[in-house]
C-alpha cells in the first residue's frame, strides 16, 4: 500500500523534473540563499549550559533560582603550590600578589578576585576573628608591649626603642625559649626591614613610607587545610554569544599567567574550575571536529570520485547536501531562532545520513547508464526504484531523531527537531534537486563518457554463495566475541572525557587529590542565621561532606568572652600620648650600645635556632645581624652620622603612634553581626531576599559516578531542596542516559511499526532488523574486548546508528524483491549501501585522532558500529535471504 | 557510739578515697646542651602535660618539668621520681643504669629516625681529626666519656684534645672559623642547619660518626600499663592535627618504636 503511494508520488515527481529541471534547481538554491541570509542575519548561538535541560525541571528550576539569587559564582579556580616550609609560603602569596596585580588591570573581563583576607578587610571587628586562645595571646601581647610602646612614645628616643626591642628578643640577660614558631615569622621580617632602615638611613640612603605598616597585617592567604595549595578564584565576565564563554578573560588569564610563572619560575601554578573546563573542552572539540571534518571530506572526496567516477557526480551530491544544510540553518532560524551547544553538530549528523540519499540515486543511475539506458530512462529508473527505500530508510532515521523531540533534555530534543528535519530536507533536495542535476548534466554530456567500475561488490556474492556455511561461520564467531558484550559498562565521568595533559584536568585533579578543596559544591538555602547553623551542623555531620561553607564561617565565635579580653587590653593602651613628642638628637653611642645589645639578643636567638636545626629562621637571623653589623661599623666610623637617624626616628613614632591607634580601633570595636560584614562577603552568601546559601564541599572526587550519588544523597537527606552544580550534573546526566535509552527503545518501535506499515510482514521486520541487531552485538562484543565503554558523549551514536542500520536492510529488501533472482551483489546497491556506511566510518572516523577523549570515544563506536552494520548487512542478510529464499527461489549467483 | 561512728568513718573513707585519688605520670626532658631554660620550657611542659592528660584521662595526673644542664636534673631526680621522660642519648647512656631507664620510644626529630654526628674544623685546619688540639666543644658533649666513644671510639682520657659540652655551639663554630677553637662536633639538625649560612663553605668535616639513635623516651623504673597507653598515644600523635604545634615546640615530628640501637650501645658504653 505504502509502496504503491510512493510509486504514484515519484511518477508525479518525475514528471514534474523531467519537464522543469532548471526550475526545481533555481528554485532551491533561491530558498537554500534566502535560508543562509536569514540565518546569517537572525540565527544565534547560546552556549549556556544551563539551558540544554528543561528551565521546568524542579532541579533546574531551583538552580537557577539561586543563580538569580546569589548570582553567578562560577570561578575560574588558579591552584597554586606551596613548596613545603614558610618560604615556600611565602614564594606562594608573592606569586598570588603578582597575578591579582597583574588581573586588576583587566576589570572589565575579571570581576572578582579572591585570594587572601587583610585585616582591614574585615573592618573594626576584625580581631574578632582570632581564635579564643589567640584573643588571650593578644591580650597578654598588649598588656607588655602596650606600656612599654606607649612609655616610648613618651621619649620618642630612637636607641630607646632598639633596646625594648633587645629586651623583647631576649636582651642577652637570660637565653629565653625558642620563640613561637609561629610568631618568629612576622618578627624576623618586621624586624629587618626595622635594621635595614637603620642602616640604610646610616648610609644616606633614606627611602620614605611606613617603616611598621598595620594594613599590611594579619593577611589571610587562602591556603587549602594541608596548606599545600593556595587557591585563588577569579570570577570572569561571561558571554553566551560566543562557544567558549569567556574566550577573552581566558586569554587574560592565561597571559598573566605565563608572565607570572616566568616572574617566578621556581612556584608551580595552573589554571582550573568548571568555566575553564568547559572551554577548554569546547576548544579542543572544536580544534578535533574541524580536523576531523577536513580529513573527512577529503576521504570521502576521494572515495565518491573512485566510486562515481570523476568529480562532477560527487560534486553535485555535495552541492545537493549543502543546499538540505542550508536549508536546515533556515529551519532552524525561523523555528527556534537559536542554536545550542548540542545542537550546533546537526552538520555533522547530515553528513553522516543526508549524503547517503544522494549516494543511492546517483549509484543507480550510474548502474543503468552502464546497462545502457539513456539520460532521462536512467534518472527516471534512478529516482522510482530507489525513491521508496531512501525514502522509507529516511523516516527511520527521522523517528531516531524526533523521538527524543519531547524531552526535557532541551539541547536534545533542539537537536532532534533540527536533525530529523534536516534529514526531511535532505531527503527532498536528493529526490528533486540531484534527479534534476543528473538530468541536466546528462543531457548535455558533461559526465565522463567512460563509466565508473567499481560499482558492484561480486567478492560479497562469492561469499554468500554458500549460505549455510557463511552463516554458520558468523555464528561461531558471534559467539566468541560474545562475552565482551558483558564487559561493556557506563562510565559518567565527565573529567575523563576531557583531553589528556589539559592543564585544567591536571590542577582539577591535583585539587581534588591534594586539598579539601573542590571546585564543584553543592547549595542549601536557609532563611535566617539560625536554620543555617542548624543545617551547618546536620550537613557537617555527614561523612560525604568534607567542607562547608557559609556566612557562619565569617562570623566570629565567642564574641562575648572575646569583647571581655579587648576591654581588658584596651586599659593598657589608656595612656596613650594624643601627639608624638619632638625626641631630639641622637646620642651615636647609645644607639651604639643599643645596637650592640640587640646584636647580642639577635645572637642568642640564633643559638637556639641553631640547636632546632632551624636553618632557613637561622639564614634570616644571620642576615639581620650582618645588616645590623654593618650599621654599627657606620656609626662607630663616623658618630657624627647619627643626625641621619632623625627622619627614620620620627617615622617611627608616626608609625608605633598609628599601629597603636588602629589597634585601640579594634580593641574597641563591638562584636560583629551580619550587618557588620564586608560587602563582598555579603554579596557572597546573602541572596537578594534575604536568603543565607550554605556551600557543601564533598569529601570525596565527585567527578566518579558512585561518590557524586552517594554525595547527592546523603545531602538530600538534610535538605531535599538543596541544589548547585553536582546535583544539577547527576540529574542531567541520569536524564540524558534515559533520554539516549527512551529514544532508542522508541526508534526501535517506530521503525517496527514503520516497516509493518510498509510491508504488513513480520517476516520483512525482522529481516530489516537483521542487520542492525547482529551488528549490535557485534559492536557491543567489540567494545567489551577493546575495553571501550559508554559514555555522555558516545552514547548519542546508538540512535544514529540504529538508524542506518535499518537503512541498509531496508535497501537491500527492496533490491532483493525488484531483481527476484538473487543477484544482489550484481547490482550498485550492495556498493550503495557500502559507501553509506563507509561515508558515516570516514566521517566519524576522523575523531579517532581526538584530543577529547569523549570524542575519540563517539569516533570509535561509529566507526565499529558502521563497520559491524556494513559487514552485517553484506553478509548475514543477503545469506539469510538466500538460505531461506526470501521472495525468489531461483539463485544464480 | 563514738567507735561506731569512728568505724563507720573508716569505712567511707576506705572505699571512697580510691576514686579521689590519681596516679601521679610526671615527666621529665633531659636535654644538656639545649637552648633555654627550665622556666622558658614550662608552657611548653605544661601543653605536652595537658595533652596527654587528655588522651590518658583522669585516673593519671600529669606535671613536666624540662632540664638542659645535668646538674639540675640530677638534684631534681633526687628528690623527685618521674615515671617517664625524654632524654638525649648521651644522657640515656650515662644514666640507663642507674636511674634504671627503659626505653619506651623513639623521637623523630626533623622526620630522622638517626642522628649523626660530624666533628667539623675550619677549612685551613687539621685534615685528620688525631691532629685536632685544645677542645671540642659541642651541645652532646656534656657526657664525655660517653660522646668519645660514640664519636671516635676512643676512651676519653686517650684523645689528643678535650671534649667540652658547650650550650652555644654557633659561637663555638665561629671561634673555629677565626681560628680560635680547635674542633666543634654537630648534630644532624645542626649540620643541617649550618649549610644555610654562608659560612657553611669555610667548613669541612673531619669525622662522622655511624648513624646513632635519636633521643629517646624512657620509663624510669618498671614499665605498667600506663606506660604502654603513653606509648599509643605518643605514636599517633603524628596524625593527630591537634599535636601539630606541640611537636613543632617539641622539634620533633613525632614518636616512633624504641630504637634497637640503644641496647647494644648501653652495653658497649657500659
Amino acid at each position: 500500500m505504502i509502496f504503491r503511494m510512493f510509486d504514484i508520488f515519484l511518477s508525479g515527481l518525475w514528471r514534474v523534473i523531467s519537464r522543469v529541471p532548471r526550475t526545481i534547481v533555481w528554485c532551491a538554491v533561491a530558498l537554500a540563499a534566502l535560508s543562509a541570509v536569514i540565518s546569517v542575519l537572525f540565527l544565534r548561538l547560546d552556549s549556556d549550559q544551563d539551558k540544554l535541560v528543561s528551565q521546568d525541571l524542579p532541579y533546574q528550576q531551583r538552580y537557577l533560582e539561586v543563580l538569580k539569587n546569589f548570582g553567578d559564582q562560577e570561578y575560574l579556580y588558579i591552584v597554586i603550590q606551596a613548596q613545603a616550609g614558610d618560604t615556600g609560603k611565602r614564594s606562594a602569596e608573592r606569586f598570588a600578589e603578582a597575578l591579582a596585580t597583574r588581573l586588576k588591570g583587566f576589570p572589565e573581563q575579571i570581576q572578582e578576585i579572591h585570594y587572601r583576607l587583610a585585616a582591614q578587610d574585615l573592618g573594626p571587628g576584625a580581631l574578632y576573628y582570632a581564635s579564643l586562645d589567640e584573643a588571650k595571646g593578644l591580650t597578654e601581647m598588649v598588656g607588655t608591649m602596650g606600656p612599654l610602646a606607649t612609655d616610648w612614645l613618651r621619649s620618642g628616643k630612637l636607641p630607646e626603642l632598639v633596646e625594648r626591642v633587645s629586651g623583647l628578643l631576649g636582651g642577652g640577660a637570660s637565653d629565653g625559649a625558642l620563640p613561637d614558631p609561629a610568631l618568629l615569622g612576622p618578627a624576623l621580617e618586621g624586624l629587618d626591614g626595622f635594621v635595614a632602615r637603620i642602616d640604610q638611613s646610616l648610609a644616606g640612603v633614606a627611602p620614605t613610607g611606613p617603616v611598621f605598616d598595620m594594613t599590611d597585617r594579619g593577611v589571610h592567604y587562602f591556603f587549602t587545610t594541608n596548606q599545600r595549595l593556595l587557591v585563588m578564584r577569579l570570577l570572569p565576565a561571561k558571554d553566551y554569544g560566543t562557544m567558549d564563554v569567556i574566550a577573552g578573560p581566558l586569554a587574560t588569564v592565561r597571559e598573566a599567567l605565563s608572565k607570572t610563572r616566568a616572574e617566578f619560575p621556581g612556584v608551580e601554578a595552573g589554571l582550573t574550575g568548571r568555566p575553564v573546563l568547559q572551554a577548554d573542552e569546547m576548544a579542543t572539540t572544536n580544534l578535533d571536529m574541524m580536523r576531523a571534518s577536513i580529513i573527512s571530506v577529503i576521504l570521502v572526496g576521494l572515495l565518491f570520485m573512485l566510486v562515481m567516477h570523476g568529480w562532477l557526480r560527487p560534486v553535485l551530491v555535495i552541492f545537493c547536501l549543502v543546499l538540505g544544510m542550508a536549508m536546515t540553518f533556515g529551519f532552524t532560524t525561523a523555528t527556534l531562532g537559536v542554536l545550542n551547544l548540542l545542537s550546533i553538530v546537526f552538520a555533522l549528523v547530515l553528513v553522516g545520513i543526508g549524503v547517503d540519499f544522494g549516494v543511492h540515486v546517483v549509484m543507480r543511475y550510474v548502474e543503468e547508464r552502464k546497462a545502457g539506458a539513456e539520460v532521462d530512462e536512467a534518472v527516471r529508473t534512478s529516482l522510482m526504484q530507489t525513491g521508496p527505500g531512501i525514502i522509507l530508510g529516511a523516516t527511520t532515521s527521522v523517528c531516531a531523531f524526533y523521538a527524543v523531540v519531547w524531552s526535557d533534555f532541551t539541547g536534545l530534543a533542539e537537536l532532534g527537531l533540527i536533525g530529523g528535519t534536516g534529514i526531511l530536507l535532505c531527503l527532498a533536495v536528493m529526490l528533486t534537486v540531484l534527479p534534476a542535476l543528473l538530468l541536466m548534466a546528462g543531457r548535455r554530456n558533461l559526465f565522463p563518457k567512460s563509466m565508473p567500475q567499481a560499482t558492484v561488490l561480486p567478492v560479497f556474492g562469492r561469499l554468500s554463495a554458500r549460505p549455510g556455511r557463511l552463516l554458520a561461520i558468523l555464528a561461531l564467531v558471534t559467539l566468541a566475541l560474545l562475552p565482551g558484550l558483558f564487559k561493556v559498562r557506563f562510565n559518567y565521568n565527565l573529567l575523563e572525557l576531557q583531553a589528556k595533559g589539559l592543564e585544567s584536568v591536571r590542577y582539577e585533579k591535583r585539587m581534588i587529590e591534594d586539598s579539601d578543596e573542590s571546585t564543584w559544591y553543592a547549595v542549601s538555602v536557609a532563611k535566617d542565621l539560625e536554620q543555617l547553623d542548624a543545617l551547618r551542623a546536620q550537613f557537617k555531620a555527614l561523612p560525604t561532606v568534607g567542607k562547608t561553607e557559609s556566612l557562619s564561617d565569617y562570623l566570629p565565635q565567642n564574641q562575648q568572652s572575646k569583647a571581655a579580653l579587648f576591654s581588658k587590653a584596651a586599659t593598657y593602651l589608656e595612656t596613650l600620648p594624643l601627639q608624638p613628642v619632638v625626641a631630639g638628637p641622637i646620642d651615636a653611642q647609645q644607639m651604639l650600645d643599643a645596637l650592640d645589645r640587640l646584636s647580642v639578643a639577635l645572637d642568642n636567638l640564633a643559638e637556639k635556632l641553631f640547636a632546632a636545626g632551624a636553618g632557613e629562621e637561622l639564614s634570616r637571623v644571620d642576615a639581620l645581624i650582618k645588616k645590623l653589623d654593618s650599621a654599627y661599623a657606620r656609626l662607630e666610623g663616623d658618630p657624627t652620622l647619627a643626625t641621619r637617624l632623625l627622619p627614620l626616628q620620627s617615622q617611627l613614632q608616626t608609625d608605633v603612634m598609628g599601629g597603636l591607634r588602629q589597634l585601640q580601633t579594634w580593641l574597641g570595636a563591638k562584636p560583629i553581626g551580619v550587618g557588620d560584614l564586608p560587602l563582598f562577603l555579603r554579596g557572597m552568601f546573602v541572596g537578594r531576599d534575604g536568603s543565607m546559601q550554605l556551600k557543601l564541599i564533598p569529601k570525596q572526587n565527585i567527578w566518579k559516578a558512585a561518590n557524586l550519588k552517594t554525595f547527592v544523597q546523603d545531602i538530600r537527606r538534610v535538605d531535599p531542596q538543596v541544589t548547585g552544580v553536582p546535583i544539577s550534573v547527576f540529574e542531567s546526566a541520569r536524564l540524558m542516559k534515559h533520554t539516549f535509552l527512551y529514544s532508542a527503545i522508541l526508534t526501535l518501535v517506530l521503525v517496527s511499526l514503520l516497516l509493518w506499515a510498509s510491508s504488513r510482514s513480520l517476516r520483512y521486520i525482522l529481516l530489516a532488523m537483521l542487520p542492525l541487531s547482529v551488528g549490535m552485538i557485534w559492536l557491543l562484543s567489540l567494545m567489551g574486548w577493546f575495553g571501550l565503554n559508554f559514555n555522555l558523549a558516545n552514547f548519542f551514536a546508538i540512535p544514529i546508528l540504529i538508524a542506518i542500520g535499518v537503512d541498509g536492510g531496508v535497501h537491500f529488501l527492496a533490491r532483493w524483491k525488484e531483481l527476484r533472482n538473487g543477484c544482489l551483489f550484481e547490482t550498485s546497491t550492495p556498493m550503495a549501501v557500502a559507501l553509506s556506511f563507509a561515508t558515516t566510518m570516514i566521517g566519524f572516523g576522523g575523531l579517532l585522532f581526538a584530543h577529547h577523549r569523549g570524542l575519540a570515544s563517539l569516533g570509535w563506536v561509529m566507526v565499529l558500529g558502521s563497520l559491524t552494520g556494513m559487514l552485517s548487512c553484506l553478509l548475514v542478510l543477503p545469506a539469510v535471504l538466500k538460505l531461506f529464499r526470501y521472495g525468489e527461489t531461483s539463485d544464480k549467483e | 557510739m563514738l567507735r561506731n561512728m569512728l568505724i563507720v568513718l573508716l569505712f567511707l573513707v576506705a572505699t571512697v578515697s580510691p576514686a579521689f585519688c590519681s596516679e601521679s605520670f610526671d615527666f621529665v626532658i633531659i636535654q644538656p646542651g639545649q637552648p633555654g631554660t627550665s622556666e622558658d620550657a614550662q608552657p611548653v611542659m605544661d601543653a605536652l602535660a595537658t595533652y596527654l592528660q587528655n588522651k590518658l584521662g583522669a585516673d593519671v595526673t600529669i606535671r613536666g618539668h624540662y632540664f638542659n644542664q645535668i646538674e639540675q636534673a640530677s638534684a631534681y631526680l633526687a628528690d623527685n621520681r618521674p615515671k617517664w621522660g625524654i632524654v638525649g642519648l648521651g644522657y640515656y647512656l650515662g644514666h640507663a643504669g642507674a636511674l634504671c631507664l627503659t626505653p619506651l620510644a623513639s623521637t623523630r626529630p626533623g622526620g630522622a629516625d638517626s642522628d649523626v654526628w660530624r666533628l667539623v674544623v675550619a677549612k685551613d685546619g687539621p685534615d685528620k681529626w688525631q691532629s685536632v688540639k685544645g677542645a671540642v666543644s659541642g651541645t652532646m658533649l656534656f657526657e664525655p666519656g660517653v660522646a668519645a666513644g660514640l664519636m671516635f671510639d676512643t676512651p676519653v682520657a686517650e684523645l689528643p684534645f678535650t671534649l667540652e659540652g658547650t650550650v652555644r655551639p654557633l659561637r663555638a663554630l665561629r671561634s673555629v672559623l677565626r681560628g680560635k677553637g680547635g674542633a666543634v662536633v654537630l648534630d644532624k639538625p645542626q649540620y643541617d642547619a649550618v649549610q644555610s649560612l654562608s659560612m657553611a663553605s669555610g667548613l669541612k668535616v673531619l669525622k662522622t660518626s655511624a648513624a646513632l639513635p635519636t633521643s629517646a623516651v624512657v620509663a624510669f623504673g618498671p614499665l605498667g600499663k600506663i606506660h604502654e597507653r603513653l606509648r599509643a598515644v605518643l605514636r599517633e600523635m603524628r596524625n593527630d592535627p591537634a599535636a601539630v604545634d606541640l611537636l613543632q615546640l617539641l622539634q620533633t615530628e613525632g614518636f616512633g618504636p624504641v630504637d634497637k640501637r640503644l641496647d647494644a650501645l648501653k652495653e658497649k658504653s657500659a
